[in-house]
């Protein structure tokens, strides 16, 4: 649309117009890649409403013994039905939450957790590195979900300003090349 | 602070090209047909440039010569300078690298690189199905309209010291190459830290055949070629 | 098109926009970066598989990653003996092919006119497997398995081509027929001088001078990324001992740019410039005497074994081939002969190496007797720095042919004539697709094509393109549909090598006898493919138990693990290991000890798969009963066939026409992959187009200038080509590349550039009767522009 402006407009006028295509192109390319910034909408519904809180702050069960993190791979990994069988695969209780884990891990289908977090592409960022090698506590770029009762639903993006504001008082590399690819 | 360079040995190259196309696998470089090579539009980070010195008599060496031409990440980058948004930039360990979501696709970094390695992305990529399965997913895809260029492969780099820090460990020489250095048959290629002495790369760029490409300019590039040799010398 | 300020206008504007439309939060970093990524990142386990790339003979031991179900990259295995773990510019792009979009979906029969992907629809493979099989039970039923005809190219050394060949000789037929291939005139050449049937190879990385005549050693040899690596040895890896490398050709290949020395001859007249200087050499008495007087025949007058005198090479060189002769023919200028003559002899390790230009060019048998003779005359044979012969892997027999209708099916006469009339050639398939399009002797009821595509890539394409036609069943087995499948009426789609197991013996060109094994890197096929092996084995079942008795393996598996278990019992050799493991193997082997370190045949299958094969790296030299199999035990040096160079070519006004394999698109495939079309030759920079290389005299002479499309014609046919003046061929030439000018090949290749091999004249080498690719004499005009180019 932008380039039919140009084509058709005169030269005087083409410019202001142009930058005017180019505004109206920005906003809709803007509100589009809000709502689908991630690829996805920005909120997400679990499969199975977990409560983390019990969890993590009651049970004491460390994070990742259900998101192992794969050395490599972008993501820490979402719970295998598997590992929540290996308490579950007899009711605990009495939640009809839990029942659909039960019966989820007894048909041996699969649940499909909504992840959250997505790693652009251009973005190295080794789980790996910052959990094993540097010692970074999991809440420490994730703090919401270990209080949290409902399961997450909100996709939140972890800015470049969040890993600077880390990297700089650490002394950790903030050179573009570190990081980006 | 390693200060990464490359040494290019075309005593021992033989024009093969087998970097050309490893640098393009690994960096997800998409497929031009030829209607986008034919309006010089296909992107090569890494190309033979040929120098032809005409015809000669019998005897002699032969007037051709292929130059392997990769960025050639100058300490004193003329590229740098005239980005206007700071998109490209020279860090501590000598990359020249490319921000390309800074990056407004003016070109005047393309008109400003003496060695004409910076390349324009002039459509967006587009991989027909299912070519798109062979990306590497260690390296981003460009967008339309940005300029990108070599990055001596820094991903791998990234790997490297991911791996070595878990490790518990330091860098090795061998830990990091670029894909051009790693696939070259006639082993033509080193990298390493130009600043350790004991490094392949600083030895051979010590070496009386080393040249830079444009000396004269004052760019001071990383990457150091090696002429071809005399029989028995 | 927009300039730059307005663009930087958009720009401005977008920016200002995506901030109104509320990402200003994920600002336009992330923005750009995500809205248009077509990354969608791999998911699953990662791993790594060891493969054998089939891309060309060379089959170069690979190491892939894989994540998932993907392939992801591709890499040489460093452990393994060819590669070393470095690939060539055709490996690197060897995911574009596995990937390919225009890959056959699955088994497709033809419903229309031929010459048309459009004619075919999908098939099952049961479906094709029961037709086919059913077609070929029948026509070995009437008791005529002998019109069953297999043609296979010149691809890698895996056991598609090999379970193909022994599938038509249990079924009953002898027109098993190879495409040529470009050792062929080589190893006629080692035939001729030693007595033994293989390809010779060089051993490069120990010489110290090389003279290359016109081989093409640095670009589509046998196996490339092997040679390479050995050149730069001989440049760089011995200190204080750089070899010097000196090439002869009209034209200043990709082989000449890297040499020390180009020394253009004129076309045709490289055996006769290698002759000058052996004639120089033995009239100095610069030879290596010794060597000469104990292991050479036929330097003097002799007889032969029927009583004959033969006469002896001096006299030829003296009489035929005297300086001021051998520098009008050439054109090269005496001193410089007499200096190379010098320098070879004296110059240590010597090699010289014949004019093989590719896969599909073998160059002149008389040219690689010339070098034979040169190296004969300097000691180059079986020692370090010179002219090696394989031994094959000692892999097992397979079971025995049938007998019955099979046995007198085999012993019905060759359409092709080879043998019989053809002596020393293998295959004659040029003469195959005259006696099939004539019905003579025998009419042909089914043509198999495995890995061949003879109708594109052959030196009579056209009459294979006609021959294909009035045979009522051709089948043929391609990944991506080729000319030849075109004409087909069923394609069954070969695997991709990263999709299956497989074995691959000894590439042409490689001293060792090594076995490389090859692991499916992705569980299922990208498309409905199977690997061409499979399939025989399955048609055997199909047809006649005598037949699958012959081939008793349920799966590739089962065969593979047949051949291990023979190499096993066979107790040499090693697994591929390090630099410092095969030190070690050769250290033993030479004192007489088998260091294999394996003792059962599973720990061989399972230590042989971790390092990419098995291989023997001890060369014993001097071995002169394995490698002089003459009559006289020596190596023989043919001063009769030496006498007969090839006639200067008329003075017509014509030129030469000079044919050249880029590595990208040698052996006729390759021209499919974008990536290696956008690197045809960096000389010229030339990519996605078929250019011709003339001279500027020659280019004024016919009003052409750089750049200009010319009409390339021979008697036979014509084909259109852009013209690059350079200085780096000859005059009275034109040189062409060989590899583009597809019909099929996909989207990539289909219609790019244009065919040379369709004007090649039907000449044959005289001395042996392969095709003479040299012979063409060839007009050039101005033209206009092919159909669809600018």
């Amino acid at each position: 649309m932008a380039s039919g402006t140009v084509a058709n407009g005169g030269v005087a006028g083409a410019s202001r117009r142009l930058w005017i295509a180019g505004l109206v192109a920005g906003a809709a390319i803007g509100a589009v890649a809000g709502l689908t910034w991630s690829g996805r909408p920005a909120t997400v519904t679990q499969p199975v409403a977990f409560d983390h809180r019990l969890h993590v702050r009651d049970l004491e069960i460390a994070c990742a013994t259900c998101h192992p993190f794969d050395a490599r791979a972008p993501f820490s990994g979402l719970p295998a039905t598997e590992s929540c069988a290996s308490c579950h695969a007899e009711p605990l209780g009495t939640s009809a939450e839990e029942a659909k884990v039960v019966a989820a891990a007894r048909s041996g289908s699969t649940l499909a957790w909504a992840p959250l977090h997505r790693q652009p592409p251009h973005v190295f960022f080794s789980h790996r590195l910052h959990v094993e090698a540097a010692r970074i506590a999991c809440d420490a770029c994730h703090p919401t979900f270990a209080d949290a009762r409902s399961p997450p639903a909100r996709v939140r993006a972890i800015r470049m300003a969040d890993c600077l504001r880390c990297h700089l008082r650490a002394g950790a590399p903030t050179r573009c090349t570190a990081c980006h690819r | 602070m390693a200060r990464w360079g490359m040494v290019i040995d075309l005593d021992r190259c033989t024009g093969c090209q087998a970097c050309v196309v490893a640098c393009q696998v690994e960096n997800n470089v998409p497929p031009a047909g030829s209607r986008d090579a034919a309006r010089g539009r296909a992107i090569s980070w890494l190309r033979l440039v040929p120098l032809d010195g005409g015809r000669e008599g019998h005897g002699t060496r032969p007037a051709l010569r292929l130059v392997p031409l990769p960025c050639q990440h100058c300490d004193l980058p003329p590229c740098t300078r005239v980005c206007p948004v700071f998109a490209t930039q020279k860090d501590e360990e000598g990359f020249v690298a490319q921000v390309y979501p800074r990056c407004i696709g003016c070109r005047y970094c393309t008109t400003a690189c003496p060695y004409t390695v910076r390349e324009f992305n002039w459509r967006r990529p587009e991989w027909p199905a299912p070519m798109e399965r062979s990306l590497s997913p260690d390296v981003s895809v460009r967008p339309r309209g940005v300029v990108e260029k070599c990055t001596f492969c820094h991903h791998r780099l990234q790997l490297a010291r991911d791996q070595a820090r878990v490790e518990g460990r330091q860098l090795r020489e061998q830990d990091y190459v670029p894909a051009c250095v790693q696939t070259c048959p006639a082993d033509a290629m080193a990298f390493g830290d130009l600043d350790d002495p004991r490094t392949t790369v600083a030895r051979l760029a010590r070496s009386p055949r080393a040249f830079r490409l444009l000396e004269d300019l004052g760019t001071e590039p990383k990457v150091i070629y090696l002429s071809k040799g005399e029989w028995g010398a | 098109m927009l300039s730059r300020r307005r663009f930087l206008g958009f720009t401005a504007g977008a920016a200002a926009g995506a901030a109104l439309g509320g990402v200003a939060g994920a600002g336009l970093r992330t923005l750009f970066a995500s809205a248009e990524s077509p990354i969608v990142p791999p998911r699953g386990p990662e791993r790594v598989v060891l493969s054998v790339c089939d891309l060309c003979p060379g089959g170069c031991g690979v190491r892939v990653r894989v994540i998932g179900d993907r392939a992801v990259r591709l890499e040489g295995n460093p452990l393994h003996p060819v590669s070393g773990g470095r690939l060539c510019p055709r490996g690197q792009a060897a995911l574009q092919a596995l990937y390919h979009p225009d890959r056959a979906e699955g088994p497709l029969r033809r419903r229309g006119p031929r010459g048309d992907l459009s004619s075919f629809e999908r098939a099952t493979w049961d479906e094709a497997l029961g037709e086919i099989g059913a077609r070929l039970a029948e026509i070995r039923a009437g008791g005529r398995p002998e019109a069953v005809v297999l043609v296979t190219g010149g691809g890698g050394a895996g056991l598609g081509p090999r379970v193909a060949r022994r599938f038509l000789s249990a079924y009953g037929s002898p027109n098993d027929v190879a495409l040529h291939r470009g050792d062929d005139a080589a190893a006629i050449a080692l035939l001729l001088a030693q007595g033994v049937r293989a390809a010779p190879a060089l051993d490069l990385q120990s010489a110290d001078y090389v003279l290359s005549l016109g081989s093409a050693l640095l670009e589509a040899w046998s196996a490339p990324v092997h040679a390479t690596r050995a050149y730069g040895e001989f440049r760089r890896g011995r200190t204080g001992r750089r070899g010097k490398l000196v090439h002869v050709e009209p034209r200043l290949s990709i082989t000449a740019a890297s040499a020390d020395e180009w020394i253009a001859v004129r076309p045709g007249t490289e055996g006769v410039f290698a002759l000058g200087v052996a004639a120089a050499i033995v009239g100095e008495g610069l030879h290596a005497k010794p060597f000469v007087a104990e292991r050479v025949a036929g330097l003097e007058e002799d007889r032969d074994a029927a009583g004959r005198t033969r006469p002896g090479l001096r006299s030829v060189l003296a009489r035929r081939y005297r300086l001021e002769q051998v520098e009008a023919e050439t054109g090269v200028p005496g001193d410089v002969i007499l200096r190379v003559a010098r320098e070879f002899a004296s110059a240590g390790a010597s090699l010289a190496i014949g004019p093989r230009k590719g896969p599909l060019l073998p160059g002149r048998l008389f040219d690689h007797l010339a070098a034979g003779v040169l190296n004969a005359l300097v000691g180059a044979v079986d020692a370090p720095g010179g002219v090696l012969v394989a031994d094959d892997p000692p892999l097992p027999p397979w079971p025995a042919l049938p007998g019955g209708v099979s046995a007198a099916g085999r012993a019905r006469p060759k359409l092709d004539g080879a043998g019989p009339d053809q002596p020393l050639l293998a295959s004659d398939p040029e003469r195959l697709a005259e006696a099939i399009r004539a019905g003579t002797p025998y009419r042909a009821e089914a043509l198999l094509l495995v890995d061949a595509d003879p109708a594109f890539a052959s030196a009579a394409p056209e009459t294979f393109a006609a021959a294909v036609q009035k045979v009522p069943l051709v089948v043929s087995f391609t990944a991506i549909p080729d000319d030849t499948a075109l004409l087909a009426d069923w394609i069954l789609p070969a695997s991709h090598f990263l999709e299956r197991a497989d074995l691959h013996t000894t590439p042409a060109g490689v001293p060792y006898p090594l076995v490389s094994l090859a692991r499916p890197a992705l569980l299922r096929p990208v498309r409905d493919a199977r690997p061409t092996a499979e399939v025989f084995l399955e048609l055997a079942r199909r047809i006649a138990p005598d037949l699958a008795a012959a081939l008793p393996w349920k799966d590739l598996d089962a065969l593979l693990r047949w051949e291990m278990e023979g190499l096993h019992a066979a107790r040499r050799g090693a697994v591929m290991g390090t630099a410092f493991d095969e030190a070690f193997v050769r250290m033993m082997e030479g004192a007489g000890w088998w260091a294999p370190g394996y003792r059962t045949p599973a720990e061989l299958w399972t230590r042989a798969h971790e390092s990419g094969g098995w291989w023997d790296p001890f060369y014993d030299h001097g071995d002169w009963r394995r490698v002089l199999r003459t009559a006289s035990g020596k190596v023989e040096l043919r001063g009769d066939l030496l006498d007969l160079a090839p006639a200067a070519p008329e003075r017509d006004g014509a030129l030469a026409l000079l044919l050249f394999e880029p590595l990208p698109i040698a052996g006729g495939t390759g021209a499919e992959l974008p990536f290696l079309q956008a690197i045809l030759d960096p000389g010229h920079e030339a990519h996605w187009e078929t250019w011709a290389e003339i001279h500027p005299e020659t280019a004024a002479r016919l009003g052409v200038s750089d750049r200009d499309w010319i009409r390339v014609e021979s008697p036979r046919s014509s084909i259109v080509a852009r013209a690059r003046l350079t200085a780096r061929v000859v005059p009275d030439a034109v040189a062409v590349p060989v590899g583009l000018g597809k019909r099929g090949g996909g989207r990539w290749a289909s219609g790019i550039g244009a065919n040379p091999l369709r004007l090649l004249a039907p000449a044959r080498d005289p001395l042996c009767g392969l095709p003479d690719f040299g012979a063409t004499r060839v007009r050039v005009a101005r033209a206009r522009p092919p159909d669809g180019s600018a």
